[in-house]
């Protein structure tokens, strides 16, 4: 009996040993702590480093579905743009529950790990050469993202100091920020970058030109010419950034050039092709955006034509330039014509097809044939899928120098010599003649808005700017009126006119919803 | 009859020693042994003098010796044997043969951490037997389980090979986290019901109230399923084999479109964005085109869809002396898919073993092996694809390989592609190791340490060929992964139990206490290779591949126990238990680790009353009632915490690690969800037990749901919080009857209906529009007042006809042909958000009827199961890839769709270019059904013929298992989605032999 009781106590004692508050205590085995990265100038970086992966999701989201229409939104639906089927823009679905929240949510979301970031700098002893650069990189992204909400939106929230468990719930009144408090924090932000970046910087990475680029683009915004003048002008005269003589490499297949200002970076070997979670690692999910713009040529009837490399491979042919945006070409002599786009003109390629190498015969089809847009073109890039890995272009020195002319214009007049210098330098590369010798068969002599606006049309079609430049100045509405269309075939092809009231997105309804006292933009229900 | 001959033995007995009495009066020594039926000595059998506290135990070998005087009245009593008194008289020596107590011993029910005797169960627990179960050929005993018990929902999950069904018991109480009951096997937790041997289990009982769950505490809020497994029987050798093979098919239940109303929906699809019918050579695609000519159509479901077989061979060994008992199991299940290249098959072996040491130790083993190989490609889709590829097509190259567009459209792949160039091979290992050690050093008073490590393994090889069209994408590369999961959980408890011994028998009091510590830990290793240059090795090639992406993952989990119960009552007739348990969890925040989980029960058993001993006719009338509360982790580990997630770039085309927080704001306060639950039956029987059943009401109230809220935290788009109240309410009825009992036919029949009401009484108990009512959560489709599944979405009223006034009703850009939705507020004059409706989900109620009937050697029963009005959202009326949205891609469901030559059709016109809009809102559909679930029929041969042949029982039966359902839903099962494996039609034959 006795024994037994012994037995009986140390069971009791092997439990009591472990201790019950040690027992329950976790422990993460394979995660790591927030809290890590702001321990330490390695853990800023690394958070840094997870900041970039965060904006190649949330301008260019890997596979289909809502993240990419609503990215997709603002490269079609204005003058130069026409849709073809399911993601139609200023359709039933432009409401506040039907465009979604992807581009909203994230934008807050790195907002917040930005300012988590900057705030996390500042308390941390470190060298004060690697804080400012991790500022400047973080506080580029941070202004980037609020110029893009308050250009999508119009009115948007202002917060700058980062969520944690404790603050989360403070009481926080929902309105909009005032557009000069939101671009006091943009502009400061940029000046930091602009002060603290240098000019050429590893592959992938922001620098300075950058910096200037979008500090020049927010003066824009604000009608302050003269600002956007200096730091555009300072931007062409530093000549780390420069024109390509050669307009097939602009898109090529290494974008790591002098024209490219910052280029978003995938690798296949790096990437995953899964859903949920390819965008997370290094190389990223392939995106569909190229596919998304290409018509499926293979689909012709008769099976003349088969999918090649040439043609793009296979391809999705949702949304393509627009007859206006083709009408604006010289197509025989501007390379633009030929190296920005798909030819219009296809041969059988399908040996097997008794036209071989012959012209092919076109369906009045626009799945099947359309103008379709070569940006994307990644000669890497599977037959058989819409997935590519190719590095992507977000900013390029080619729209500084147009953004310089219409600077310089609103300046100095239609015969300014800075920006008839700029947008020449432009002409003259798309037709292959030297940059810097002026060329009276190609030269603008004048330079008014509606050419301003054709010669960016020509340049930067499909690049995410367009949308937003017609905003700026007042001519989205009518512009996207006289030329936008939707439509399957020539004979079902319709204007689609957006209302006047969608030249801002509609807050999205979750927000509104959880946020409680924010207005919803007006005419959206 | 045979408590009648025992009577009759006994009496004789009794006799036999009164006719020994002699007029002695002297205290002498008497000695003794007891013995059971089978002449084996009892041990531990207590003698007591009556009225006196002298007494003794009997020893191993069931001897006993005592000093009494022939007056006296020695009590000699056995647990689960009938107690015998007995006067010395003169007698010196004796033989006391115990009878088996039948009665308790057929009525035992396991409850938690003990048993009890039925007629003393007052909280709410179902049994299920053995042979109910095994009338269902199935690898999965949830599907055995379908229809058993009232308040068990049983769903099917997956009915791929070796696939398992979702199990719900009484609604759902848990928004976010799991709402699968736990299974607990002889005291030990395991992972699923299918880490045990069908063929092994003895009993299995279900805890449906908290008083019957309250002693599981944290893991029980969703049901407790206890299963007890077999062990060998003291005195009987028996050795038994059990075995089947069947076939297993598909059945559909609906129309597609031939190929000739396909290609007319091709026509009408094109027709409509030209205005004009297109010539057919720019409609078609070339192949389509060429098939369409010939009339050399695929019937896709007969290539991709096959008639399956399944089988299982069981294999029983047990044996026992009065000290040790042994029982071994061996099983194996084979079991192919309807989909070919689909294949599973388990091999299970236990062996339990309970040895006594002395008299007041006793040692026992329970274990369990498992092995299983499972190969389900990914090709889940498959069985969707026999319907959604169209026929006009063509399977095959002219060089005999696979055409990988069959129809000349990307979208439309080749099925039949990948079921041959991928696979997926999961290896599993599964055990199960538990030892007790029970000690009982005094009358009344035991002691058990349960000891347990369950384990599980994963091996995962997923590859596809470099000519299957992940390797045809990739440059005709093979792809695949190598995935290895492990997971074990130890358990340590010590558990008491102590009988008090009152001196007025009448009362009868019994504590159970219990301590217990639970760890957990699981570990995920996955490596992910692309760019195999060829498939000599499959996955195993790995080493070669152009590039590999490792992914780790894992957790530990701690959960730490106290209970304490107690069973009270007063001659049979008035009980109370009572029960708490005490338990802290790691994955809940610093402050919120423990919580406590109380439980009390009443009952009455009112048949045992004098008053009612005229009423012979009631052979059992109870009422009880109970009130309790329980818990739900309902999260995994560290979701309290602030953890990073990796998020990797590129500079310079260097991979750069990135960490940063993720989108969920962490919650250090968060705690358990709590269900509290009221519960009153009434259990009746009438006429000596030919009419009998249940009728039970409950209500429970599932308080601080763990639930991901979207938050109004720029920057965060939720947070895993503790919020509102979920009521789930239900009756449930069940009632069995002895139909027929004469000249060897018995019949016998039964059902059960079950119906549950969830509501969502509370969430954020916000009220931010003051209209004096919470706030709905719509983004969640969480509605105050309705049940958790909801569908929230427009309603289609029917379709805009030519020469109706569109453009003045709410969707003024519809064209004719287009899908007309209900406009809820007119007023507004525009269709909006708030024109969308809540359609519950359901289901109403659900019901067994259950009919057997045996005649001499034959059995013959059938079962018949209904779900009634459940509303499902069926993907085959509306997905594009599931050919509902009418775009000549896609083959489908045959729809009477609109055109201006036929308006008076249901569906929107077809249109080549897009989905028709708002086509998504025609998705819902009744999925009520009827199913005749079970018919089996069976012949045992008699009793003469078995003792030839040296048998005790041999049955031949055969079983159709889903024979046939009644239902308006279009898909392949009422219960899945058109992409996943559907439940299969099984018709088996089977031999039980014993000997």
């Amino acid at each position: 009996m006795f024994r037994l009781n012994k037995y009986i106590i140390l069971c009791l004692t092997f439990l009591g040993l472990s201790g019950c508050n040690d027992f329950l205590d976790e422990t993460p085995v394979t995660s790591i702590s927030v809290d890590y990265i702001f321990a330490t100038q390695g853990g800023l970086e690394v958070g840094v480093n997870a900041l970039y992966n965060r904006m190649r999701y949330y301008n260019f989201p890997g596979g289909e579905g809502g993240p990419l229409r609503e990215n997709a939104f603002f490269y079609v639906a204005h003058d130069l743009g026409m849709t073809r089927t399911w993601h139609k823009p200023y359709g039933p679905g432009h409401t506040p529950t039907g465009f979604g929240d992807f581009k909203w949510s994230n934008a807050y979301q790195i907002i917040d790990r930005a300012s988590a970031i900057i705030t996390g700098a500042w308390n941390l002893e470190m060298e004060s050469g690697a804080r400012n650069q991790i500022l400047a990189e973080v506080k580029i992204i941070r202004a980037e993202l609020y110029f893009d909400l308050l250009r999508m939106y119009d009115n948007i929230l202002l917060d700058t100091i980062a969520v944690n468990p404790d603050n989360a719930f403070e009481t926080q009144e929902f309105v909009p920020a005032s557009p000069e408090a939101i671009y006091g924090v943009i502009n400061s932000d940029l000046s930091f970058a602009v002060e603290h970046l240098e000019w050429s910087v590893p592959y992938g990475r922001y620098g300075q030109g950058v910096a200037r680029h979008l500090k020049g683009k927010v003066a824009m915004w604000q009608g302050n010419w003269t600002e956007a003048a200096t730091q555009f002008d300072a931007i062409v005269e530093n000549g780390t950034h420069q024109l390509l003589t050669n307009v097939s490499q602009i898109f090529g297949q290494e974008l790591n050039h002098a024209e490219a200002m910052f280029v978003y970076q995938r690798d296949q070997d790096l990437g995953s092709t899964a859903g949920g979670t390819g965008d997370n690692t290094a190389g990223g999910r392939g995106t569909w955006i190229g596919s998304m713009f290409n018509n499926r040529d293979y689909e012709m009837s008769g099976a003349q034509i088969i999918q090649s490399i040439e043609y793009g491979g296979q391809a999705l042919g949702w949304s393509y330039p627009n007859n206006y945006l083709q009408s604006l070409y010289d197509q025989e002599n501007d390379l633009r014509y030929s190296n920005y786009y798909y030819p219009m003109k296809k041969y059988v390629n399908n040996p097997a097809h008794p036209n071989f190498g012959q012209e092919a015969v076109y369906d009045d089809n626009y799945r099947r044939h359309h103008f379709s847009l070569k940006k994307f073109h990644d000669i890497e890039k599977g037959l058989l899928t819409n997935d590519s890995w190719k590095d992507i272009v977000y900013y390029r020195f080619a729209e500084t120098l147009l953004l310089g002319a219409e600077a310089h214009m609103n300046l100095g007049g239609s015969s300014d010599a800075t920006a008839l210098k700029y947008i020449n330098m432009i002409r003259r590369r798309a037709y292959g003649v030297d940059i810097n010798t002026p060329n009276a068969s190609i030269d603008f002599t004048t330079i008014t808005l509606d050419t301003y606006l054709e010669e960016s049309a020509r340049e930067l079609a499909f690049e995410k700017n367009r949308w937003f430049l017609l905003k700026r100045l007042g001519l989205l509405v009518e512009r996207q009126n006289m030329h936008y269309t939707f439509g399957s075939s020539s004979i079902d092809e319709v204007p689609d006119p957006m209302a006047p009231h969608m030249v801002r997105l509609p807050i999205p309804q979750s927000q509104i919803d959880l946020m409680g006292t924010f207005p919803q933009n007006e005419g959206y229900f | 009859m045979k408590i009648k001959f025992t009577l009759i033995k006994t009496s004789v007995f009794c006799l036999l020693i009164l006719l020994g009495i002699g007029a002695m009066a002297q205290s002498q020594q008497i000695t003794g042994r007891v013995v059971d039926d089978g002449n084996e000595g009892l041990p531990g059998v207590s003698i007591i003098i009556k009225g006196t506290s002298r007494g003794t135990t009997t020893d191993v070998n069931g001897n006993f010796a005592l000093e009494a005087s022939p007056q006296d009245v020695v009590a000699v009593s056995y647990v689960g044997y009938v107690s015998e008194e007995i006067t010395v008289n003169n007698q010196t020596v004796f033989e006391i043969s115990l009878t088996l107590d039948i009665t308790s011993l057929e009525e035992i029910v396991v409850v938690g951490y003990g048993t009890q005797k039925k007629s003393d169960i007052i909280s709410s627990v179902a049994s299920v037997n053995e042979a109910a179960l095994l009338k269902v050929p199935s690898t999965d005993i949830g599907e055995m389980l379908r229809g058993k018990v009232a308040g068990v929902l049983v769903t099917t999950g997956s009915a791929a090979p070796g696939g398992n069904t979702d199990i719900l018991i009484r609604g759902r109480k848990s928004l976010s986290g799991s709402n699968s009951p736990i299974y607990i096997a002889d005291g030990v937790q395991i992972g699923g019901l299918n880490d045990i041997n069908p063929n092994d289990i003895e009993s299995m009982e279900i805890l449906k109230d908290a008083a019957a769950q309250a002693i599981y505490g944290a893991r029980a809020a969703n049901g407790v399923i206890l299963i007890t497994t077999k062990k060998g029987k003291a005195g009987q050798t028996s050795v038994s084999y059990n075995g089947y093979y069947g076939v297993q098919s598909i059945n559909r239940w609906f129309d597609i479109y031939s190929p000739d109303e396909f290609a007319q929906l091709k026509r009408e699809a094109f027709r409509t964005n030209t205005g004009n019918y297109l010539p057919d050579e720019q409609i078609f695609t070339p192949t389509e085109y060429e098939v369409l000519q010939s009339g050399e159509f695929v019937d896709w479901e007969e290539e991709l869809l096959q008639t399956a077989p399944i089988q299982s061979h069981n294999m029983s060994f047990s044996t026992g002396t009065q000290k040790t008992t042994v029982y071994a199991g061996l099983n194996y299940n084979q079991q192919d898919g309807v989909v070919p290249g689909t294949d599973f098959q388990r091999f299970n072996i236990r062996f339990n073993a309970d040895q006594q040491i002395n008299n007041w130790l006793k040692i026992g083993l329970n274990t369990s092996w498992q092995l299983s190989d499972k190969n389900i490609p990914g090709t889940g889709g498959t069985i969707q694809r026999s319907i959604t590829t169209s026929q006009l097509g063509k399977i095959y190259n002219e060089d005999g390989s696979f055409k990988v567009f069959p129809t000349d459209q990307q979208e439309s792949q080749n099925p039949l592609m990948d079921l041959s160039e991928t696979s997926n091979l999961e290896e599993d290992r599964n055990d199960i190791m538990n030892l007790y050690v029970d000690i009982t050093p005094f009358k009344g008073f035991k002691y058990r340490l349960n000891l347990s490590r369950i384990s599980w393994n994963r091996k995962t090889q997923n590859y596809n060929t470099s000519r299957s069209l992940a390797g045809l994408r990739n440059n005709g590369q093979g792809s695949g992964y190598l995935r290895y999961q492990d997971n074990y959980e130890i358990m340590l408890e010590n558990i008491f139990t102590y009988d008090f011994d009152i001196a007025d028998s009448r009362h009868n009091l019994n504590l159970t206490a219990v301590q217990s510590a639970i760890e957990s830990k699981y570990n995920d290793f996955r490596n992910t290779s692309t760019a195999i240059p060829n498939d000599l090795l499959g996955i195993n090639g790995l080493e070669a591949a152009g590039s590999s992406l490792p992914t780790i993952s894992g957790n530990e989990r701690q959960l730490l126990s106290f209970v304490g119960r107690l069973q009270y009552d007063f001659e049979g007739k008035y009980y109370l238990n009572a029960a708490i348990r005490a338990d802290g969890s790691s994955v809940f925040g610093k402050n919120n680790k423990w919580a406590s989980f109380p439980s009390v029960a009443v009952g009455w058993n009112i048949f045992r009353e004098d008053f009612l001993s005229g009423a012979e006719f009631i052979s059992n009338l109870k009422l009880r009632a109970s009130y309790g509360s329980v818990g739900n982790q309902a999260i995994g580990p560290y979701e309290s915490q602030a953890l990073a997630d990796q998020r990797d770039y590129l500079f310079d085309n260097i991979k750069s690690v990135g960490y940063i927080a993720g989108g969920d704001l962490p919650n250090p306060n968060l705690k358990w969800e709590t269900s509290t639950t009221l519960n009153a039956a009434v259990d009746f029987g009438f006429w000596y037990g030919r009419l009998f059943g249940t009728v039970e009401y409950y209500d429970t109230r599932t308080t601080d749901l763990l639930v991901w809220r979207n938050i109004s935290v720029p920057g965060y788009n939720r947070m895993l919080d503790n919020v509102g109240e979920i009521q789930n309410e239900g009756v449930e009825l069940s009632l069995d009857a002895v139909l027929f009992e004469n000249n060897g036919l018995e019949i016998n029949a039964g059902f059960m209906v079950s119906r549950n009401r969830n509501k969502i009484i509370s969430l954020y108990g916000d009220d931010a529009d003051e209209d004096g009512v919470e706030d709905d959560d719509v983004s969640n489709q969480w509605f105050i007042g309705q049940p958790i599944d909801v569908f929230y979405q427009y309603k289609p009223v029917g379709i805009f006809q030519i020469g109706e006034d569109i453009a003045s009703s709410h969707q003024p850009d519809a064209q004719p042909g287009d899908v007309k939705l209900f406009d809820r507020f007119p007023e507004d004059g525009e269709l909006n958000a708030d024109d969308r409706v809540i359609t519950q989900e359901g289901p109403d109620w659900f019901g067994t009827f259950n009919y057997d009937m045996t005649f001499k050697g034959f059995d013959m029963s059938f079962s018949i199961y209904t779900v009634q009005g459940r509303i499902r959202n069926n993907p085959f009326l509306y997905g594009y890839n599931e050919g509902g949205s009418l775009r000549g891609i896609y083959n489908g469901v045959k729809q009477d769709y609109w055109l201006p030559e036929n308006p008076t059709g249901n569906w929107p016109r077809p249109k080549e270019s897009n989905d028709p809009d708002f086509i998504w809102t025609m998705g819902l559909q009744d999925a009520t059904f009827v199913r005749l679930q079970n018919v089996t029929l069976g012949y045992s041969l008699p009793q003469a013929i078995l003792d030839k042949a040296k048998l005790s029982r041999l049955r031949i039966y055969v079983t159709g298992q889903n024979l046939f359902t009644i239902t308006e839903y279009q898909s392949y099962s009422p219960e899945r989605n058109t992409n996943e494996y559907p439940e299969a039609r099984i018709i088996t034959g089977g031999l039980q032999i014993g000997f």
